[in-house]
């Protein structure tokens, strides 16, 4: 029997309550694990936009690519329907899932949209359109809203950068207790496995951020540079909740693909990713609820800015900010409000040129050396040790240093976005989609 | 990349047709995209409060799935409470 490629895309089969998409992923490779298929990657988990308002954490997807058997294509999709039946909450009205069922290769369409949905939102109506129009396999329930994310994540097929994560399951009926992911172990497998994982732990809290705080059934994930490298980092974690089941993804996390577009002020729509260039126009300042709010301007457009309360110290640096500094705002576009315009919610940011700062004094004594005192509102300066008596002499300026460098200047780790590139991968990139997979990459 | 709108509908990429300016976000789109009876693009009808309906959600309530704008729900943590059930819960 000749095998075939096909291609699964699902989304939103969570609730705020519990279920996650990456579980319910590996449920489905659990039980493909049983047809004999041959799997061309891991899956695949696609952050995408993580500024839009649907979403119920992280706005995660997920896509499994393997050949299989030509004619049991139907079997899986009913087998798949029955299975998320079982397993969303739809006591929840947002729970909206969707699947896609792909044969062969990408309808450029798809490919499109995938590209958009991750810094821009898209509407379900072009999602069903495209489906329609591509003759794409499909279910859904609710709204039709998981047919977004299941579209987008079949569409990437992460060509270029990625990373992989490592998640830990515990089993479902553990999903009301603390997970007890033991600290001082996430503590050692960072510092054993430095270099190839990253945002483990928090530097400046020691808070681990491997362990999630919700109902859902993600006991753990750890994220590295390789399949490898995360299996091995995971063993090194202990935990009072036991490991129910285990898989490896493929991701674009930690890739800053959200990133990759730069737009003007005028240009900017309502939950859009993106790269804003401009001139600080007003000096950041401190408001109720410890936000930091200040403006940035281009071409006579001006938009409001905030690097919110839990974002900590970077707000500290936000505040260093001057009137004239020509920066990259990094930033999801917050719809306007009863109470302000569109705002750039702050990623991060990047000074391209700091503007110059003075700092003015009294002039020097030319004939003492003493620092001068005013003689008087338009008469000059005195000096009172000799005597001296300019009315001619100004103020002297001097340059004031900045505490401020260009460069690029992100949040603490635990207020990082899934997508943020975090600074311990800049100088990394991996590529290409992979030859061959690990052995054994997930429990099943 | 430079994100230009251009002459191309801002959500579905068609580049035939007229123009419709939508007067939530002031996206450029096709008549394909623009819901007339709304006079909105297909993304602010989808992303409206659900309450008010006057501006675009922030979030959807954890306990209705209720999409709303930010006078209409309030984060208690990490959740949104829709003003509805913020009352029910009163």
């Amino acid at each position: 029997m000749s095998k075939k490629l096909v291609q699964i895309g699902m989304d939103d089969i969570d609730s705020p309550d519990g279920g996650c998409t990456t579980h319910f992923a590996s449920l489905i490779v659990e039980m493909l694990g049983k047809w004999n298929v041959n799997w061309t990657d891991y899956p695949n988990l696609i952050r995408l936009n993580p500024g839009i308002p649907y979403r119920t954490r992280g706005n995660g997807a997920v896509a499994l690519r393997f050949m299989m058997e030509e004619n049991r294509l139907d079997d899986l999709v009913s087998i798949v329907e029955g299975l998320i039946h079982d397993y969303v909450d739809e006591e929840y009205p947002n729970t909206n899932p969707g699947v896609v069922f792909l044969e062969g290769d990408i309808p450029e369409q798809v490919k499109n949209l995938g590209g958009l949905a991750l810094w821009r939102v898209i509407p379900i109506q072009l999602a069903k359109r495209v489906i329609e129009h591509c003759c794409i396999n499909h279910y859904t329930s609710g709204n039709g809203r998981g047919l977004v994310g299941a579209l987008s994540s079949v569409a990437n097929v992460l060509q270029r950068d990625h990373t992989y994560e490592y998640i830990a399951y515990r089993a479902l009926e553990d999903c009301g207790d603390s997970r007890g992911v033991d600290v001082e172990s996430v503590q050692t497998m960072d510092q054993t496995m430095r270099g190839k994982v990253f945002s483990n732990v928090d530097p400046s809290t020691n808070r681990i951020l491997i362990e999630p705080h919700g109902p859902d059934p993600v006991l753990f994930g750890v994220r590295g540079e390789s399949a490898n490298d995360v299996i091995k980092a995971a063993e090194l974690v202990r935990s009072r909740q036991e490991v129910n089941r285990w898989m490896v993804f493929r991701s674009n996390q930690a890739t800053g693909e959200h990133l990759n577009h730069q737009a003007g002020i005028g240009n900017l729509r309502p939950y859009m990713a993106a790269v804003v260039q401009g001139t600080v126009e007003s000096k950041p300042r401190m408001i109720e609820g410890g936000h930091t709010i200040f403006s940035i301007s281009d071409e006579g457009r001006r938009v409001d800015c905030a690097a919110y309360e839990p974002s900590g110290e970077f707000r500290e640096v936000v505040m260093k900010l001057i009137v004239g500094d020509l920066i990259k705002v990094h930033a999801g576009v917050r719809p306007a409000s009863r109470t302000h315009g569109l705002t750039l919610n702050m990623e991060g940011f990047e000074v391209v040129e700091l503007a110059k700062s003075f700092e003015f004094s009294n002039p020097i004594c030319p004939k003492c050396g003493k620092r001068m005192k005013s003689a008087g509102s338009g008469q000059g300066f005195k000096c009172v040790r000799c005597g001296h008596k300019d009315s001619e002499i100004t103020k002297t300026e001097a340059p004031l240093e900045r505490d401020l460098k260009s460069g690029l200047y992100l949040p603490p780790m635990r207020a990082q976005r899934h997508l943020t590139r975090p600074l311990a991968r800049f100088e990394k990139s991996n590529s290409g989609v992979p030859k061959e997979l690990v052995t054994k990459w997930h429990s099943h | 990349m430079i994100y230009e709108p251009g002459n191309s509908c801002e959500i579905c990429g068609q580049q035939e047709g007229n123009r419709i300016t939508c007067r939530m976000c002031n996206a450029c789109i096709c008549e394909a995209c623009y819901g007339a009876d709304a006079d909105l693009c297909i993304n602010c009808i989808e992303a409206q409060c659900q309450i008010c309906g006057e501006f675009l959600a922030s979030r959807a309530c954890n306990t209705c799935g209720k999409l709303v704008c930010e006078d209409h729900g309030i984060k208690v943590n990490e959740s949104t409470l829709c003003d509805n059930c913020r009352k029910n819960d009163e």
